[in-house]
């Protein structure tokens, strides 16, 4: 690869903060900076954490109603304008998974 | 219908299989009392849910923390075909009228289920994300 090609490659790496350089003399020393890209699958692993437990928990229900219920359920076909508040106890709760 | 790729570096793809038919799995993300049970991590709960199940319809929930906080996410569902594939976000409300930016949270959730041939269910479950910052903002609230 010719020079300047990589430096223009290089250029955009440290413009989307991949890697941090420094010049000494006629020298420039590129450092490579991972914290962008770990801090974005940090954030991203915490959230598919938070959904794991959530579809844990759904599947949790699935099976445990699918045992004991008779009960088919069955969504309307036609819009539902179903509104529950806040710490109504919902009467076909089979109580917190 | 054309098969949705997710991008890897924003989008979050959770894959499930269940013994359970389709109707039983859509049932739980679409039936408020359901939704309840199962929408958030314990020990947050989600303690209200107001939904109109159509697309423009409202899709709003509220988490309260272990510490009693109450935190509404509002939304607005895009696509509902039942049974099969539910499309919502936080970026709209309803009617599809723009969010305040203060809204926060910016991500679309996607839900596409397959019947299989054992009887039961594989779906899907994508969360869409704009960008890193909209990650980190979902990430700090503690909500996913």
């Amino acid at each position: 690869m010719a020079l300047p090609s990589f430096m223009q490659h290089m250029g955009v790496l440290e413009h989307a903060k991949v890697v941090t350089s420094h010049k000494t003399g006629r020298t420039r020393t590129y450092q490579l900076a991972p914290s962008a890209l770990q801090l974005a699958s940090a954030w991203l692993a915490e959230f598919r954490n938070h959904w794991e437990r959530s579809l844990d928990q759904l599947d949790h229900l699935l099976i445990t109603t699918s045992q004991t219920a008779s009960r088919i359920i069955t969504p309307s076909r036609t819009a539902s304008h179903v509104t529950t508040q806040p710490r109504k106890r919902p009467t076909t709760a089979k109580g917190k998974p | 219908m054309k098969a949705f790729t997710p991008n890897t570096a924003l989008d979050l793809v959770l894959e499930r299989t269940i013994s359970v038919p389709p109707e039983r799995v859509w049932a739980a993300w679409t039936q408020p009392e359901l939704l309840m049970q199962w929408f958030t991590p314990a020990p947050w709960k989600t303690v209200a849910v107001d939904i109109d199940l159509r697309a423009g319809g409202r899709c709003t929930t509220t988490m309260e923390s272990p510490e009693g906080d109450q935190y509404p996410n509002t939304g607005c569902y895009l696509h509902v075909e039942p049974n099969r594939l539910l499309v919502f976000t936080s970026v709209m409300t309803e009617d599809f009228r723009p969010a305040t930016p203060g809204n926060g949270l910016g991500f679309t959730a996607r839900i596409e289920f397959n019947a299989n041939h054992e009887g039961g269910t594989h779906y899907r479950a994508i969360a869409m994300h704009a960008h890193e910052d909209d990650c980190k903002q979902h990430s700090d609230m503690g909500f996913a």
